[in-house]
């Protein structure tokens, strides 16, 4: 499954890390360096599976590691309304 | 004829320390009545002294107890018993929202030339940026700005403001020559302030929270910047995002500094610019 960044949100890269505005425009995220990794691929239309091989090629953790971390990253991103569904959209 | 942070403006009364221009004025200041009506946008919690934000059609309204102000593309009403008080506070909170209208967004902070570089400090009401400024200036610093620190669209230098300080009595005590006092029970201290300011090299981020002074970056650089923006009342399309570009351009190009609240002196600054640059 892929992701798309819905409408009014906007994202900015800071010194390796990313800072995402919500579409109400009242709330900023912070993404660390791997949170980072993690929302290039998804904003961009890639699919969990290609970011956790991201982060498994980009930091040598363990698949399950990089599985877990992606799933967690993408359920609050999901909750948080900056990233849903291909399929809705 | 005046001219505040680039808004060339016709006023009703004489204002002091505000640079006069003989320029075509982009904005009219007059006195009449404002009535406070319109799509609240704001209004203040019941701990603080009221104040609401309105929209209206004929532009935003600002509404304290002693003062109403209504700010239009060209014109700003002004609706206060002390003419002289209203006109002095037109100049601080309420030019936030002229400045906003012309793609200006403004910080809540002071600045001064420092070794070739633009220092600012920013943070919340009483927690020593004034002060710092104007310690630095006793000591020949130029000021660049004092309580607004206002940035162009796409500039991460702000913007020069007006001679004046505006010091706590306390600090005022300290002072060889003060003016007076003005409607807020703070004092008016002049300084040589930098028509042209350089480059911004340090924000310095004064918290009531922080125990050590330390350099933060990314996500936390931005949300250091995000919560000390002037006002919190957005009144102009396009600001949500122009502010969002600010504080992550600042954030990016600019070190960004955490100090605890009037805990830092000027050579705290100094050592601090230092280990920066």
């Amino acid at each position: 499954m892929s992701y798309r960044v819905p409408d009014g949100v906007h994202a900015r890269e800071v010194d390796g890390e990313a800072v995402v505005l919500d579409s109400l425009g009242d709330r900023y995220f912070g993404l660390n360096r791997s949170g980072l990794v993690v929302w290039r691929r998804l904003s961009a239309g890639g699919t969990p599976s290609e970011a956790e091989r991201d982060l498994v090629n980009l930091y040598a953790i363990p698949v399950d590691q990089a599985r877990a971390d992606v799933a967690d990253l993408l359920r609050r991103l999901l909750d948080a309304g900056l990233l849903a569904p291909a399929e809705e959209g | 004829m005046y001219e505040r942070f680039g808004v060339r403006f016709r006023s009703p009364l004489v204002l002091d320390h505000v640079a006069p221009v003989s320029d075509e004025a982009d904005l009219e200041v007059r006195f009449d009545r404002v009535a406070g009506a319109g799509e609240v946008l704001w209004r203040s919690p019941p701990s603080e002294p009221p104040f609401c934000a309105y929209a209206s059609a004929e532009g935003v309204i600002l509404e304290w107890e002693h003062a109403r102000f209504c700010i239009g593309d060209h014109t700003v009403v002004v609706d206060a018993a002390d003419h002289g008080a209203a006109l002095h506070d037109l100049i601080r909170a309420p030019w936030t929202v002229v400045l906003a209208a012309r793609g200006v967004e403004t910080l809540h902070g002071s600045a001064v030339v420092l070794g070739g570089a633009t220092v600012g400090f920013l943070g919340a009401p009483g927690s020593g940026k004034t002060t710092l400024a104007w310690r630095l200036t006793r000591s020949g610093h130029r000021l660049v700005a004092d309580d607004l620190m206002p940035f162009a669209e796409g500039s991460v230098t702000p913007l020069a403001g007006t001679p004046v300080l505006r010091l706590r009595p306390d600090v005022a005590a300290q002072a060889a020559t003060v003016g007076d006092e003005d409607p807020h029970g703070k004092f008016i201290a002049l300084a040589e302030t930098a028509e042209s300011p350089p480059p911004l090299r340090l924000l310095l981020v004064l918290d009531e929270a922080a125990a050590t002074i330390r350099r933060v970056t990314g996500a936390k650089a931005v949300e250091a910047v995000r919560t000390n923006f002037f006002s919190p009342v957005l009144t102009a399309p396009g600001q949500v995002l122009r502010r969002f570009a600010l504080a992550s351009e600042l954030a990016g190009k600019v070190p960004i500094v955490v100090a605890p609240a009037r805990a830092v002196g000027p050579d705290d600054v100094r050592r601090i610019l230092e280990e920066v640059s």
